[in-house]
């Protein structure tokens, strides 16, 4: 008897011990299913509505430039500003909007403005965990050496585009990519909206409501932001405020699949002008709504 | 002394089954996706390249479609290469005007069962959208279990002129 006690407990203690390990073992296969499962789970629901692609901010820049946007730095975030920005969601919503700033400076060969701004990309890559993006092969300097060749800085500034992308994809961080475009866009739409109360170019006014009508998309990636912050929760319900107005206009309601063509009345887009602003004021003076 | 034993025993036992019913399912996971999008880049020119974008799939035993939405603006000509060696079946992808659900009079404007395949829109493409389905084939079950997943990365760019 004595002896099937003592091998009980033998085969208990060793058998506890080899669970133990397993369990360690378990967990850390676990964990890279929960991270792999992340990134496959829409897949996994059954869902009739397509999931949307952003599409990039430089492409945003390039076509409001090409609508003839008339580029005043003075509008631009101030690179000062980069110390208001303490939360990961602020730097990330403020990498954007850096990024269409650059974007910008470049596409209007503003090199001073530009060193500016990719040195502030630099610092919040690295405040957000997403350093690689410049540290790889020296983004920055190659920049410095090339800022009076236009095309190159050009490729350059695609290369911390694409890296950031690549970045996002590979870390299973949609969200993080949803937060970086809404910054970008918002700053787009924030100097686009700015020059067309100057100028009224038509042809601005229509590539304006173009991208506004992209806030529907943003709306749902940021309802699906997981673990929302007071930036996030604030963000989404002040975007959803300026869609109303959106959606308001007769030019909206048409809402057909086609393209763009109509001009939204002037008092349609200073009132999205208006909220937009206020909007952007409060992601970049990092302000409380 | 009999009592501990019998509880000894139990506890062995109760523990077996605990750690057993928690196997994890293995994975048959093929996606490339460095690979696939450096193929998408290449294919590109002469368009702008604008990024790529990475849908992880996981074969079921029934169909499936995933649709792809992607954004397009006035007066411009985009580029899309969609790439499926990363997967590890083959599936039909299928390009249309309009979303699933609204595809009265909708056109389709490509379909694919190649690894990777290519369609332009152009200025005449009057929408602001184009759908890309991908239309995933039921798996037969096997006794092996292994989950059948990998991924399809399609590449944008548009004409930069």
């Amino acid at each position: 008897m004595k002896a099937t006690i003592t091998f009980s407990f033998i085969f208990l203690t060793v058998f506890i011990y080899s669970c133990s390990s397993d369990v360690k073992q378990t967990d850390s296969a676990e964990s890279i299913e929960v991270q792999e499962e992340s990134a496959s789970i829409s897949e996994d629901i059954p869902d009739e509505s397509p999931s949307f692609i952003l599409p990039s901010a430089f492409h945003v820049s390039s076509l409001l430039q090409r609508a003839g946007l008339e580029f005043e730095g003075i509008d631009c975030n101030s690179a000062d500003n980069i110390a208001l920005y303490n939360t990961k969601n602020s730097r990330l919503l403020n990498f954007g909007v850096y990024s269409a700033d650059l974007f910008f400076c470049v596409l209007k060969d503003e090199k001073d403005l530009s060193k500016q701004y990719i040195k502030c990309l630099q610092q919040i890559s690295e405040e957000t965990g997403m350093g690689s993006i410049f540290n790889a092969e020296s983004i920055l300097e190659r920049f410095e050496q090339n800022i009076e060749n236009k095309d190159s800085v050009l490729s350059l500034i695609l290369e911390v585009q694409e890296r950031t992308d690549m970045h996002v994809e590979r870390s299973n961080e949609e969200h993080t990519a949803m937060l970086i475009f809404c910054g970008a866009w918002l700053e787009g739409m924030h100097l686009g909206l700015n020059n067309f109360q100057q100028n009224k170019n038509l042809e601005l006014g229509k590539r304006l409501f173009e991208q506004a009508c992209l806030l529907e998309n943003l709306i749902v990636g940021l309802s699906a932001y997981p673990d929302p912050d007071e930036t996030t929760q604030s963000l989404l319900a002040e975007m959803e405020r300026v869609f109303a107005s959106i959606k308001e206009t007769e030019a909206f309601q048409k809402g057909d699949y086609g393209l763009i063509e109509t001009p939204l009345p002037e008092s349609a887009m200073m009132k999205i002008s208006s909220n937009l602003n206020s909007l952007r004021n409060q992601v970049t003076l990092n302000e409380d709504s | 002394m009999k009592s501990l034993t019998s509880f000894a025993l139990i506890f062995i036992a109760f523990t077996l089954l605990s750690f057993t019913g928690g196997k994890k399912e293995k994975e048959n996971d093929t996606c490339k996706r460095d690979e696939s999008a450096a193929a998408v880049k290449k294919e590109m020119v002469p368009f702008r390249f604008e990024k790529t974008t990475t849908t992880h799939i996981i074969f079921k035993h029934y169909d499936q479609v995933k649709t792809i939405a992607a954004p397009l603006f006035f007066d411009n000509k985009y580029k899309f290469i969609v790439n499926t060696e990363g997967l590890p079946k083959d599936i039909k992808v299928q390009v249309y005007d309009k979303p699933r659900g609204m595809r009265d009079g909708a056109k389709m404007i490509a379909e694919s069962s190649e690894k990777q395949f290519s369609f332009e829109l152009d200025e005449e493409y009057l929408s602001n959208r184009v759908y890309i389905d991908y239309v995933i084939p039921a798996i037969e079950e096997t006794e092996d279990g292994i989950l059948q997943k990998g991924c399809v990365v399609m590449g944008s760019g548009y004409e930069n002129l």
